[in-house]
């Protein structure tokens, strides 16, 4: 196998040759991406991580006030295997969302009384409300939704796009995560570096984690008694033997490294000057809310992942943790959307200001829903609701998608898809898509196999929800 | 492929006509086999373009490919889209074939479409070694490298660089072979020894080091998946260092490598099987296993069966078997059938599907003694012997004794009156989610807090005998056995019981024994006195079995004989049969009052035996096998829910057949896998071994030698190498010796831009090979440079300077029993291990050693990415371990180094690329230091927080701004491109 010595996020690549183009010329990948002329140049994936409960949230129907407190019928499970969390359960009881609803905006979107920000900007959303998966429980369905199958292994989303598109800022990853964690499970369902993972693909392309506090990139800061000008001292003398050694041996590496080590120089400035939100007027932080003055909050990352946005990086994901209601519903619910709601509306209402939303693709949506029925006995202060990969509600903005639409519908128990299904790898088929990529065309060689995003078996562009 | 091709095609060479393997077969798998191939689901047209008697075929007047008439083939008028009636191929929305395989195709049909097999599946030859002065029976492997490579580079026109300079042969053999560099000692030693053999003596020695385990280990841990955490979501902390250890006293030992593939599939099955032989197996419990609430086990036990069929196919065949696992396989001949079959030798475990929470090993798994443990229990259990032989011992007075104690029970008569004891009835099993989950929860019979619960379904086994040991025939679960007692009077009674695993008993409703253990079976394994009421008395057991067999063991032993000896006492002793004689001796032996001290011994014997296996050093996951067997089925789409036809275990058509008698269990499987006659273990090991050290391997896609990897390199090399490895009994310091003694390996690594160029990947080998050490030998450069390393060689592994809050964030701490949830560094010796013991939790790997292309453990990997980041930079220039070791190496040179900055450059040089400095290095390191002392004695608040850096102590005796400005001359050093470069 080639050695993947591509500048991945390198100022080479910054010319619009990206990693594929560059694997094509190291004779690797014919395809070129991307295929075609794209409607997104980036992506921001606010990654709800637990499952936010769909029915709670989005997915209403005035219907189901009637059907409160009545057996789920057999039919409309049909048999559906469930977790070993409710599996022993007597009694599946429809437990009706004790929230109020209204429509909103001139689509007249049905948006909870929780969520009340997202609710004004209802007319920027498209809301998916038939996505569903295979899986049902949080391991296989957050690795799935990341990267395409429930098994291991695979490359995340993020990262398939740095190995496809590359970076367009010379000084900063293709693929920056953030990750928060909600107030209201705490602690959330777990993450893993495998959801923004490379997978088959060269680690290069693995997300790089921004973290809170002084080193917001692992290893940034210059230790201690080491300022900046000692540093910049110690690169010259280190690009001067590293030079020599080049030269000696025609070891391409050693070149290489020297970009490298300028590279992370820069990043020492580049990285800081990303996180100091000190610069941003107080209406910003008021558009977020109090929190986005927090460091590691979801609010702060929503507003650093705007900043980033701004300079060019291919794909920011938030992963926000304590979206998993199996007990105290109502408290958890309220807190996770507290936490949430004013940043993500914040986030899209701000692209929109900067003119960035136009050809930025804003997603919003966790690994499963809930079930309608209750967790435990209906009513009970401890209730809450068992995982539900049948359907759930994803919401996109920006980048090419039909703003102030509802595509796809659940049944009356909000159970099952009963149009516009949209599988997570058709999600994920449409994501690709958005920024120019023909999913059944984006692949990678591995094992054997021409690994592909979207899994093997058949995935579709979801064409109605386009502009 | 492709590459070769590329090459023939710049060194000018026009290619000869299309070879089937390595020209025409790559093709047809790309672009045909996904439709006309082995997928006998994905199958159109009735076509198998992988099968060479459906190609040539007589399909009714015409042939897909017609070697009588060649222009006349279909695949040809499909090719070109000239048939009318027909759809050109592929098919429109396939990508096309380029002109170049195009012309291939039609210059193989039109040669008469000569077919091969593929070259994998069969077996290697020793085929004659080209221009050698030695047959191929003679030539030592190195000769044998070497004839084949030149034979090469001359059909490319390109001449061999010359050996590399000493010093760089040196730094390169020791890193291969110990992963760590040579200290200055061994470079002057080597540099001043000129016998001819001074080579071949450092290769001994670096063979005979216990580093070498080390390193060999280490390239097998990816392979192995090992981790120091389950994985999936909660990813909880498991234990299995013993098997690490196993692994780097394997190859230390140098054991043959079909031992070492046998004990690792199969160490439990062996006839000989031993501690270290079932640790051994543990190779395939190092998948992840999950204990994610609300997980389906079965489907997990899926999963892991399926890991294992991956992991086992990867590493020994170089198969891609998974991809069988939802169907047939696109491009191998493996069907999804057989890809059952082969899961069917992996799947009957007695292992969870959700197990392995609160930081303990999932089952089943056994305990791991220290080595003075081992000797103490080895002591004791001579010692057991001893007093059994004196308890048993068939002595005239024993004898005696007993013939006395049968004439005065005879002649008692009426007997005492024995409590009446109902059959035993039994509820369960009951299986709850851990076997400590089953122990606590009570599943109907406690909760009354007597055994008159009838919450659940008793049935009456009237097979439970007293005094002897039963099975309990499930797994993992809980079962409850109840029975009346009548006693005629109040009184106490004293009863006795074994049990695998732990054990509760309740005695009129009142809990009296709680113990909570992993044990088989054992007779008298708990006694205690229970007061018996005149009338009825209940008593209640629960016997929670944590993994393989479950047995119970009851017995009365206050009252007088058990029914069956004093069924044999009222025949007297002429009317015995052999086993009755025996069981009464027996019994007498437990109540002899001459016998009460050896009695007494023994007990206290037992008690300190039990006390010992309760705290083993440590537990190690193994493989077993289930009772019952649990059957394999063909699972549609690869789902646990979706089952087939059963299938019984068995291996691949397209590979050699087992042997006739060959066990259907995972041992004949090894068995099989090592027979001398198999196509593909040998070639896959060695390949794995010129990987290692000529930084690829001649398949260059190690996990695929299926028709859609690459072609060999040197097709004849290899095969000549793998059959010279089983010839030496698979012996693996052999064959390392002999690679590194080879000229192709010793070679001078520079390269041109022209040859860089020609043969970027060095496929050929006229240079050196020369690439980016691993993640773990990076820091063990630096560990060892600085002189900071700990020597302890195994062990647990050890928790480095870590980030604050790199697990807690992600993890699911305080709200789960797991452990590893929040990370607590080391102080002292754990913080600096080789990499290879960095503690490894699958959800967060080592961000030092992930940033240089470390796998997450996940899966099974036989091939590393090698990236040149941004991020390695940071790590190298400001975590505290690196700046650590700067400082310790700055000591080291300034103590140790000699006088003068000159003296002190040229340690720093040895100490970290291996060699001495030129004259402009030592200007630059020289302005370096000069220039920081400057600094840092403006600033010396600047210099005392940079020498404060780790937690080693610090030789308070150097002076803090040239030992500052030393440091950043040492980080200097630890960054160059050539530190972390072996040349």
């Amino acid at each position: 196998m080639m050695e993947f010595t591509r500048r991945a996020f390198l100022g080479r690549s910054a010319g619009g040759l990206g990693a594929m183009a560059l694997s094509r010329l190291l004779g690797g990948d014919e395809s070129v991406v991307p295929h075609f002329a794209p409607k997104a140049k980036r992506v921001v994936y606010l990654f709800q991580s637990g499952g936010p409960s769909h029915i709670d949230l989005f997915d209403y129907k005035p219907v189901m006030r009637e059907l409160h407190g009545q057996e789920l019928p057999e039919s409309v499970r049909g048999g559906q295997r469930v977790t070993g969390m409710t599996a022993g359960q007597k009694s599946f009881p429809v437990l009706a969302p004790p929230y109020e609803f209204k429509q909103h905006g001139e689509s007249g979107a049905w948006v909870s009384e929780l969520m009340p920000w997202t609710a004004r900007i209802a007319d920027k959303l498209c809301f998916l409300k038939g996505v569903h998966t295979d899986a049902i429980n949080h391991d296989p369905a957050i690795t799935t939704i990341n990267t395409g199958a429930m098994q291991p292994g695979k490359a995340s989303l993020g990262s398939w796009l740095s190995y496809g598109l590359g970076s367009e800022n010379r000084d900063l990853p293709a693929y920056l995560v953030l990750l928060s964690q909600g107030t209201g499970k705490d602690p959330g369902q777990p993450l893993f570096s495998r959801l923004w993972g490379s997978g088959f693909l060269p680690p290069s392309h693995q997300g790089v984690q921004l973290r809170p506090g002084s080193n917001p990139v692992l290893y940034l800061q210059n230790p201690p008694g080491v300022d900046a000008s000692t540093r910049r001292a110690l690169l010259d003398d280190l690009a001067k033997l590293n030079g020599r050694h080049a030269d000696a041996t025609g070891d391409p590496e050693a070149r290489t490294r020297i970009d490298q080590y300028e590279m992370a120089f820069r990043m020492q400035t580049s990285v800081p000057d990303l996180t100091d939100l000190s610069t941003e007027p107080e209406e910003v932080f008021e558009l977020y809310g109090p929190d986005a003055r927090k460091p590691g909050t979801y609010a702060a990352n929503c507003l650093l992942a705007r900043r980033m946005l701004e300079r060019g990086v291919r794909m920011v994901q938030l992963f926000h943790r304590g979206w998993d209601q199996h007990l105290n519903l109502d408290r958890e619910l309220r807190a996770q959307s507290m936490d949430t709601d004013q940043p993500s509306a914040a986030l899209v209402s701000d692209l929109a200001r900067l003119g960035l939303l136009e050809d930025t693709l804003v997603v919003w949506g966790g690994e499963f829903g809930r079930t309608v029925y209750s967790q435990g006995k209906l009513g009970a202060p401890g209730s809450g609701r068992d995982h539900h990969g049948r359907c759930f509600t994803v919401w996109m903005a920006g980048g090419g998608i039909k703003p102030g639409i509802t595509h796809g519908a659940t049944d009356d128990w909000s159970y099952n898809v009963a149009e516009g299904g949209v599988h997570v790898n058709d999600l994920n088929a449409t994501i690709l898509h958005q920024l120019g990529i023909d999913h059944e065309r984006f692949t990678y060689p591995y094992l054997g196999l021409d690994q592909r995003l979207t899994g093997v078996e058949e995935s579709r562009v979801v064409r109605e929800i386009l502009t | 492929m492709m590459l070769l091709v590329t090459l023939l095609q710049a060194a000018g060479a026009q290619p000869a006509a299309p070879d089937f393997s390595r020209d025409v077969r790559p093709i047809l798998a790309e672009h045909c086999f996904g439709c006309h191939g082995p997928d006998a689901a994905a199958r159109k047209g009735d076509l198998r373009l992988d099968l060479e008697e459906d190609a040539v075929r007589d399909r009714g007047g015409y042939a897909v490919v017609d070697r009588a008439a060649p222009t006349e083939s279909e695949l040809l008028a499909r090719l070109h889209g000239d048939d009318p009636f027909a759809d050109p191929m592929p098919p429109e929305d396939e990508p096309p074939l380029s002109d170049e395989e195009r012309d291939i195709l039609e210059g193989w049909i039109a040669d008469g479409a000569p077919w091969g097999e593929h070259w994998a599946f069969r077996a290697p030859e020793k085929s004659g070694v080209p221009a050698a002065s030695v047959s191929a029976a003679e030539a030592s492997a190195a000769e044998a490298i070497d004839a084949f490579v030149e034979a090469r580079l001359r059909t490319e026109g390109l001449v061999p660089a010359a050996e590399a300079d000493r010093h760089t042969l040196l730094r390169r053999v020791t890193l291969d072979l110990t992963g760590l560099p040579p200290t200055p000692e061994e470079i002057r030693a080597f540099l001043a020894d000129g016998s001819p053999s001074a080579y071949d003596d450092v290769v001994d020695r670096l063979l005979a080091s216990p580093r070498f385990g080390e390193r060999m280990a280490l390239q097998w841990l990816d392979v192995a998946r090992y981790a120091d955490t389950n994985g999936y979501s909660i990813d909880g902390g498991r234990h299995m260092w013993a098997w690490r250890d196993w692994v780097i006293g394997a190859f230390n030992e140098n054991m043959p490598f079909d031992r070492f593939t046998v004990e690792q599939l199969a160490g439990d099955l062996l006839p000989d099987a031993t501690d270290a032989s079932r640790i051994a197996s543990g190779f395939n419990r190092n998948h992840m296993n999950t204990h994610e609430g609300g997980t389906i086990e079965e489907e997990y036990l899926v999963e892991y069966a399926a890991d294992r069929v991956a992991t086992t196919s990867q590493a020994w065949l170089g198969l891609t078997m998974g991809c069988a696992r939802c169907h047939d396989h696109k491009y191998d001949p493996i069907s999804q059938r057989e890809y059952y079959q082969f899961f069917a030798y992996f799947n009957s475990i007695s292992d969870r599907g959700n197990d392995g929470d609160g930081g303990k090993n999932s089952v089943p798994f056994i305990p791991v003694f220290s080595e003075e443990q081992q000797l103490r229990l080895a002591a004791l259990e001579a010692e057991e012997d001893r007093l059994r032989e004196a308890l048993e011992a068939e002595t005239p007075a024993a004898a005696a004794r007993l013939a006395a104690w049968v004439d005065l029970e005879a002649s008692r008569g009426e007997r005492r009156r024995e409590p009446e004891l109902a059959p035993w009835s039994l509820a369960g099993p009951f299986v709850a989610a851990s076997g400590d989950a089953a122990f606590k929860t009570d599943f109907g019979p406690e909760a009354s807090g007597s055994a008159a619960s009838e919450a659940v379904e008793w049935a009456v086994r009237e097979d439970l005998r007293d005094g002897v040991p039963h099975p309990l025939p499930t797994n993992n679960a809980a079962t409850y056995l109840r029975r009346t007692i009548n006693s005629a009077e109040a009184g106490p009674l004293d009863l006795a019981f074994g049990s695998d695993d732990s054990i509760k008993v309740w005695w009129n409703g009142a809990l009296v024994l709680d113990a909570n253990v992993r044990r088989g079976v054992e007779p008298y394994q708990e006694s205690l006195s229970v007061l018996a009421q005149a009338g009825a008395n209940e008593l209640l057991v629960k016997i929670v079995n944590y993994g393989g067999p479950g047995g119970v063991f009851f017995d009365l032993t206050s009252s007088g004989p058990p029914e069956d000896v004093v069924e044999a006492l009222a025949l007297g002793p002429a009317g015995w049969s052999d086993a009755q004689a025996a069981r009464v001796a027996v019994y007498h032996r437990s109540i002899s009052p001459a016998l009460d001290g050896v009695r007494s011994e023994l007990q206290g014997l037992r008690s300190e035996v039990s006390a010992l296996m309760a705290q083993p050093m440590t537990t190690a996951m193994v493989m077993d096998e289930r009772e019952m067997r649990r059957p394999a089925h063909v699972l549609m789409r690869g789902a646990y829910d979706q089952k087939g036809e059963e299938v019984e275990p068995g291996t691949p058509a397209i590979l050699p057949s087992l042997p006739s008698g060959a066990r259907a269990d995972r041992l004949g499987l090894a068995t099989w896998l090592v027979d001398p006659a198999h196509p593909l273990t040998a070639r896959v090991a060695v390949n794995s071994y010129w990987q290692l050290l000529f930084g690829a391997g001649l398949v260059d896609t190690p996990e695929d030698f299926g028709v859609r990897g690459a072609l060999p390199s040197h097709p004849e090399l290899l095969d000549w190498l793998a059959v010279d490895f089983v010839e030496s009994g698979w012996n693996v310091k052999a064959m390392l010796g002999q690679m590194v003694r080879s000229a192709a390996y010793r070679r001078d690594a520079a390269v041109s831009p022209e040859l860089l160029e020609l043969d970027p990947g060095n496929r050929l080998l006229a240079r050196g090979p020369r690439f980016r050490l691993q993640a773990e030998l990076i820091r063990d450069v630096a560990l060892s440079a600085s002189g900071l390393l700990a020597p302890r060689i195994g062990g647990p592994s050890g928790r480095p300077y870590q980030p604050a809050g790199l697990w807690r964030e992600m993890s699911h701490y305080g709200s789960t029993p797991a452990t590893e949830q929040i990370y607590v560094q080391d102080h002292g010796e754990g913080l600096y291990r080789r990499g290879m013991y960095t503690i490894w939790k699958r959800t967060v790997p080592p961000p030092i050693l992930a940033a240089f292309d470390a796998p997450s453990r996940e899966l099974c990997v036989v091939r590393r990415s090698r990236t040149n980041t941004p991020l390695q930079a940071l790590v190298l220039l400001n975590e505290t371990g690196f700046v650590e070791a700067s400082r310790a190496l700055a000591q080291r040179v300034l103590l140790e180094g000699g006088a003068g900055d000159e003296a002190r450059i040229r340690e720093l040089h040895l100490l970290t690329v291996g060699r001495e400095p030129d004259a402009a290095e030592r200007e630059v390191v020289a302005a370096l230091v000069a220039r920081e002392r400057a600094r840092f004695a403006a600033q010396p608040e600047d210099a005392a927080a940079l020498i404060s850096v780790g937690e080693s102590a610090r030789d308070e005796s150097i002076e803090p701004v040239e030992h500052a400005a030393w440091t950043l001359a040492a980080a200097l050093m630890l960054n160059l491109s050539e530190t972390v470069t072996r040349g």
